[in-house]
Formats: structure tokens, C-alpha cells, sequence
């Protein structure tokens, strides 16, 4: 699969790119989910590390889960369903996504990366 | 029309599971499955005998795309349970949102004509806003025979 950069004038995401509002302001998760996770983590007798870890993750926000710019993405050969072009990358968290993008935004925002 | 609930195996899922364990069929070698998110009600929408993704309705926000969902090994109990392994993190969604997810959907492939395996009822419903991901922990995703 052919790499690519994302590359913003502004330095900014694609989520901010695209956001209506601020997303560092945004949870990652709905107060009913971080809930649920705090009672089910109790159920174990939970270490503190245990407890800092997931109060880590309930501490996202949408500007953590994004894609930021200069993040390298792997371009898949064939388009979603939709025409979209889809790649595949990794996140701050060392977790692995997918994303689709507008062709127009790809071929305005990525620049292959020739090694 | 039968209502499913979390983590119900579809009857897709059911006939593999039993006709391997009857050594009537040879499993498929191991590979990737991969979680959908879909936007049909939570109850009396989804229907258990389904064998494809797309007889439900797909989310269809840009920035969308399946991921791939990491099974654990499943557990030396009873019920003997799978979850995911890793966290699941869809988007950031960039344009087309406002629908509201209720579903998560395991298949066999990314495209949306993959064989549905299993349907998860979300524990809560989400309706992203452009900019926003939808990210699910590790284990959120449980599944038992």
C-alpha cells in the first residue's frame, strides 16, 4: 500500500478540519459509559494504576482521537463503497484505525511519501 | 422477524459454529473480522437471520470506515466468553453525520457484503457530530454461546 502524510496549512486534524465547535472540549465518551466502566472495574478490586489507566481513557476528548497533522497513513487500493478513498494509519495511542476521506480532501491534504 | 440483543450471535454464526463442532464442515483458515457500526432502532429492527452486513443499515458519515476487531482467545469457562482485545476507535468523521449508531456489527470482511456474525446492541447510542470518533474500550464487545 502506497504511504502518505496528512498535511493541513493550519496544523490542525481532520475531525478539526471538519468540526462544528471545538472538539478539545468534546468527551470521548458519553457520561452513561464511563459510568458503566468505573462500576464494572470496581467489581475486580481494582489497583490505583488500574483506576489512573481508566480514568485516562475516560479523559478523552475528541482532539485526542484525531487524526493530526503529520500523522502517516496507508492508502488501501480499492474505494469503500461510497467512492471514498480509505487508509489505514496509526492513532496517538498506538491504536489502529481506518478512515475514509473524500477523494478531493485525500488528494488536498496527503502527500505520498517516497522513501 | 426474531429481536436479537447484545452480542447475539447471528443464525449465520450459529450454523458455522455447529457444523464445525459436528465435524460436518472444516472451519475457514484464520483471518481478520472486522466491527460495522449500524443505525437501525434498538429493538424489533435488526433481524437474527441476516447473513450480511448490509441488510442493516451501514453508517454512512465520510470518515466512517469498519475496523478491525482483535478476538481474545475464548475463556476456559461456562459460558465460555470472546471479547475484543483491542480498542476500537471509528472516524474522525468529517461529513454526512447525524444519524444515530445503536448497533456494532462483526463480519468477515470491511466491505459491508461480508457474512454478519454477530450483532452488539451499543450500551449507548451515539449520534457523532462532524469532527467527532466513536471509540469503544477493549472487552466492550462480548459474545458467548
Amino acid at each position: 500500500m502506497a504511504k502518505y502524510k496528512y498535511v493541513h496549512p493550519d496544523e490542525v486534524g481532520v475531525g478539526e478540519h471538519h468540526a462544528d465547535g471545538d472538539i478539545r472540549t468534546r468527551s470521548a465518551q458519553p457520561p452513561e459509559v464511563a459510568t458503566s466502566m468505573r462500576a464494572a472495574l470496581e467489581v475486580v478490586s481494582p489497583t490505583d494504576e488500574q483506576r489512573q489507566q481508566l480514568e485516562d481513557f475516560l479523559g478523552r476528548t475528541m482532539h485526542d482521537l484525531d487524526l493530526h497533522h503529520g500523522t502517516e497513513v496507508e492508502k488501501e487500493e480499492e474505494p469503500d463503497e461510497n467512492g471514498n478513498v480509505v487508509a489505514t494509519w496509526t492513532d496517538k495511542h498506538g491504536d489502529e484505525r481506518r478512515t475514509s476521506f473524500e477523494p478531493g480532501f485525500f488528494e488536498d491534504h496527503f502527500e505520498e511519501v517516497t522513501e | 422477524m426474531s429481536t436479537i440483543s447484545a452480542g447475539q450471535i447471528m443464525t449465520y454464526g450459529e450454523q458455522q459454529a455447529l457444523n464445525q463442532l459436528f465435524l460436518k464442515t472444516q472451519g475457514p483458515a484464520a483471518a481478520s473480522v472486522f466491527l460495522h457500526l449500524l443505525t437501525n432502532a434498538t429493538s424489533g429492527s435488526v433481524d437474527n437471520t441476516w447473513t450480511t452486513v448490509n441488510q442493516g443499515t451501514v453508517y454512512g458519515a465520510t470518515g466512517y470506515a469498519a475496523q478491525t476487531f482483535t478476538p481474545n482467545t475464548a475463556t476456559a469457562a461456562s459460558p465460555s466468553v470472546v471479547t475484543n482485545s483491542n480498542t476500537i476507535t471509528f472516524g474522525p468523521f468529517s461529513a454526512g453525520t447525524g444519524a444515530t449508531i445503536n448497533w456494532g456489527a462483526l463480519a468477515n470482511a470491511s466491505a459491508t457484503t461480508g457474512s454478519f456474525i454477530i450483532a452488539y446492541l451499543l450500551t449507548a447510542s451515539r449520534t457523532p457530530a462532524n469532527g467527532d470518533s466513536l471509540q469503544a474500550a477493549a472487552a466492550a464487545f462480548s459474545a458467548q454461546v
